[in-house]
């Protein structure tokens, strides 16, 4: 089957058995969750979306606890808000297994941040496995629930954006039915406090310890933990790395076998150090693949080999010394996108043993930040051997040399922006007219899409707990100034906040907020959905996609209430003048206002108002348009463009969402209404 | 350990991998189309790989789809990396006349860039008043990077056919086959497009003519 990446490891847990797949939606691997829960899919009844990352981490780790499979889905910046549970989890271990998959996002391409996650595991302890390819996402996804019952830890799999969004040829395995779980077995093991902490923090590292020194048996007298069920067979507890062998006189017909520098893990100080020597890199997950092509198109016969484990953490030492046993290297290049986890173990391991590399690097020529595209991989493996190696292939690139790198694209980069007929257009139009010189907090979902809006825009719920910060210091930044200098009063501080972010994280901050009766306004964005990552119901969407009621939803303003708040009052963002006065009246209030802003995204309001039978659309009036720009600059609405004169304007009638916010906005009256007729066809919402 | 031996990224044919990119802005397909592009591939020869950039799927942003194959019945030990190396593109398909400029560095003479005539300035931009290059502008700087330069009506062409710009995502396709000299051929795309998609599939190999 022909599958993306984040599909494979859908595939992987389901066949392994997985009883229970929960997630907080986070890019990019919502897709995995979509696959599972989609209509027809044999796992949608056992599909959760939790709150927030911590709740679906625990609640995993709670099903696990009682014997069955559990596999919990989130990005990156999700396990930072499940780090505290990770961190226990490795105290309490798992009973049935537990995988937690995390899509990283090097070079930031659908997130905020970039941050490696995979650092976490140097604090947590918990093992990570990375694919480097679609097969092999679904096969270590499906290992991954053995590997966690065998050594009792739930297993992290790491895959980054490329290859969730990515699509290649996967052979799928057998699916091993879902077993009920065995029930919740009481264990004083499971309390983490004080002494009982401190013996359960050793014992994992004892299991870590294991699984860095594992190495194949001689006889079934390794670790117990190790061993399959029934205690006989010893097992291998992780997947097998991958050793490409690159010089072009290897044989690995009759074995592996270059006779310089053998090593072994009890006498690794033989590899000394001396100049030069074959090249090992090690590069994990999908650049490994990248890496291999590269240096095998550069023809260096210098490089040896490409290794690639497939547990990263910890790394298996004897893995990695037959790694560098089968190409005889003496130096060592690691390629690592973001930050250099295998660097530092490697480098600890080196230290610990005594081993020394004619030469050693990595984070010093591949960066801790950005992604690692093909032409970063091909420029710091020439940096590496000093651009001895030739070009990777014989093109003529037009005004430049062969393989010279070109120049860099002359394109500005393309931000994100509103779609048309979004409330969050409608709300910023109002927002920034009025709020001067006052700052606004911001927070994740689309109503960062435009980031300069916004004064700063960092993590979930980053809009009203900054600005409770703010407000303090602003109140005594004016009141330290002296009088006579003041030029006006103190600066009005706003908060942003959706109603997805509103419950992942939000209430403790509103609560905290009106109890001590901060000094700003907090608007909360209520789309309806979790529409950043494709539209995933909240606990407060009030229908589904299909028009069904959900009758438990949760009401946002009996919920903000029921926190404290005094001063709630709703607005709809469409109705311009009016959104602007209940602004002016929320800025003029002192204390701590809620201003609730509720309009669906009209993305998923269209999916599902099937074919209306009439939907409002406005028109450009040539006669009256005076190219103000007000609509095309300020209001950047992706349906308002140039004309084909380039002198006028055209609103496209195709993306018109009929939100009437450009008509409101035009000052001089030329923008119109038009009725676009379409026949009637049974076209009413679905109830 | 998994021992890989050394071989170029060819298949056993001699063939080389075969680069594909398709880009263009958010709302206009690039996924959609990328997915059937890579089962019209998959279908044919088996072996593809690639990555998508989403992020700015749906909201106007950048989005590209880069899409590797190769022409024999498996792919080497050594499979194909997910990007394309520099210089390395065969083709680029740019949905908007602009976008496929953000991959100059994987272009060279072996490069054939099929563009809709279609631009978008970013809003960034608009409300900067920065540079953004027009149609020709874009069209002059493939034109000294790539070997072909092939300029279409792709939205223009799409709304006459079906009144939805958005199937200039089909078009496109359809055009690339046209361009692939025999690479891929609109039939390979009827397993997994429509009826309605395979037509407008296969007027955009019929359409794709006009070389500039």
């Amino acid at each position: 089957m022909l599958i993306s990446g984040a599909t494979a490891a859908a595939r992987g847990a389901y066949e392994a058995g997985a009883g229970l797949y929960i997630t907080y939606p986070g890019s990019p691997v919502v897709e995995t969750f979509e696959v599972l829960r989609s209509k027809g899919s044999p796992a949608a009844s056992k599909c959760r979306l939790a709150i927030n990352e911590h709740v679906a981490y625990h609640t995993a780790l709670g099903y696990s606890l009682s014997g069955g499979r559990s596999f919990v889905i989130m990005k990156h910046v999700g396990l930072n808000v499940a780090s505290d549970p990770a961190h226990y989890s490795a105290y309490t271990g798992v009973r049935g297994g537990m995988v937690i998959l995390v899509g990283h996002d090097p070079g930031a391409t659908c997130s905020t941040g970039e941050f490696d996650a995979r650092l976490l595991s140097l604090h947590t302890n918990l093992p990570i496995l990375e694919p480097g390819n679609f097969q092999e996402t679904l096969d270590f996804t499906r290992e991954a629930f053995i590997m966690s019952e065998k050594v009792s830890l739930p297993i992290m799999v790491f895959i980054p954006s490329s290859l969730c969004y990515g699509m290649g040829l996967v052979f799928p395995g057998a699916v091993i039915p879902s077993l009920p779980p065995s029930g919740f077995v009481k264990d004083r093991g499971l309390t983490c406090v004080g002494p009982m902490a401190v013996e359960r923090h050793r014992l994992l590292a004892d299991r870590i310890r294991n699984l860095a020194q594992w190495r194949t048996p001689e006889s079934s007298e390794d670790p117990e933990v190790f061993h399959d069920r029934d205690k006989s067979v010893p097992a291998r507890p992780f997947p097998d790395g991958r050793l490409a062998i690159l010089r072009s006189d290897a044989s690995i017909s009759d074995g592996v076998s270059f006779p310089e520098a053998r090593v072994d893990v009890g006498n690794l100080s033989s590899a000394d150090s001396g100049e030069g020597g074959g090249i090992l890199i090690v590069s994990p997950g999908p650049l490994f693949h990248m890496v291999a092509e590269i240096a095998e198109g550069l023809g260096d016969t210098e490089i040896r080999g490409v290794y690639s484990p497939a547990m990263t953490f910890p790394l298996n030492e004897p893995d990695f010394i037959e790694a560098l046993n089968s190409t005889g290297a003496k130096q060592l290049l690691l390629v690592e996108e973001l930050e250099g986890l295998l660097e530092l173990q490697i480098a600890r391991l080196s230290m610990n043993r005594g081993l020394r590399f004619s030469r050693f690097a990595g984070k010093e020529i591949f960066p801790p930040f950005g992604s690692l595209g093909a032409a970063e991989i091909l420029s710091g493996l020439k940096r590496f051997l000093g651009t001895s190696g030739r070009v990777i292939e014989e093109t003529d690139n037009g005004d430049a040399a062969a393989g010279q790198q070109v120049s860099e694209s002359p394109l500005a980069a393309r931000e994100g922006t509103f779609c048309p007929g979004c409330p969050h257009r409608a709300f910023f139009q109002v927002l920034l007219k009025n709020i001067g010189d006052g700052i606004i907090g911001g927070d994740i979902g689309c109503s960062s899409l435009p980031p300069h809006y916004s004064d700063w825009l960092t993590c979930m719920n980053s809009g009203a707990s900054i600005a409770s910060g703010v407000t303090l210091a602003e109140g005594e930044a004016h009141c330290a100034t002296p009088l006579p200098t003041r030029t006006s009063g103190r600066r009005k501080v706003v908060s942003l906040i959706g109603d997805s972010t509103l419950l992942h994280s939000g209430l403790q901050t509103v609560a905290e907020l009106a109890a001590i009766d901060s000094e700003q306004v907090l608007f909360v964005l209520d789309n309806r959905w979790t529409a950043m990552t494709g539209h995933q119901e909240t606990l407060s969407t009030p229908r589904d996609v299909e028009g069904r009621l959900n009758e438990t939803a949760l009401d946002i303003r009996s919920i903000l209430e029921a926190l404290g708040v005094r001063k709630i009052v709703e607005a709809d963002p469409f109705r311009l003048s009016n959104l602007g006065r209940v602004m002016r009246k929320a800025f003029d209030t002192k204390g701590f206002s809620v201003v609730l802003i509720q309009a669906e995204c009209r993305l998923q309001q269209g999916r599902r108002v099937r074919n209306p039978k009439v939907s409002e659309k406005f028109t450009i009036v040539p006669e009256r348009c005076r190219r103000c720009d007000q609509c095309y600059s300020g209001l950047t609405c992706p349906a308002i463009g140039p004309g084909f004169d380039e002198e006028t304007l055209f609103l496209d009638p195709e993306l018109c969402a009929g939100c009437s916010v450009c008509r409101q906005v035009c000052p001089n009256g030329g923008i119109a209404s038009m009725a676009v007729c379409r026949p009637h066809s049974g076209g009413e919402e679905t109830k | 350990m998994i021992f890989l031996k050394s071989s170029t990224p060819v298949d056993r044919e001699g063939n080389r991998c075969t680069n594909v990119i398709l880009t263009g802005i958010g709302g206009q397909g690039i996924v959609f189309a990328s997915q059937l592009l890579r089962k019209a591939v998959g279908g044919r020869y088996g072996n593809v790989t690639g990555f998508d950039v989403r992020g700015g799927a749906q909201r106007y942003g950048h989005v590209a789809a880069v899409v590797r194959f190769t022409r024999g019945p498996a792919f080497p030990p050594i499979q194909p990396g997910m990007d394309i190396p520099p210089g390395g593109a065969d083709f680029i398909v740019s949905l908007e006349a602009s976008e496929g400029l953000r991959f100059i560095d994987r272009m060279s003479r072996q490069t054939t860039v099929i563009l809709d005539r279609f631009t978008v300035i970013p809003t960034n931009v608009r409300r900067s008043g920065g540079f953004y290059p027009g149609f020709s502008e874009a069209v002059s700087q493939y034109r000294r990077r790539a070997g072909e330069v092939a300029a279409l009506d792709l939205r223009k062409t799409a709304r006459a056919c079906s009144d939805k710009a958005v199937d200039a995502n089909l078009l496109a396709l359809g055009a690339f086959c046209a361009y692939s000299k025999g690479l891929l051929d609109p039939d390979d795309f009827s397993w997994a497009a429509s009826s309605r998609e395979m037509e407008l599939i296969k007027t955009g190999f019929a359409m794709s003519g006009v070389t500039e």
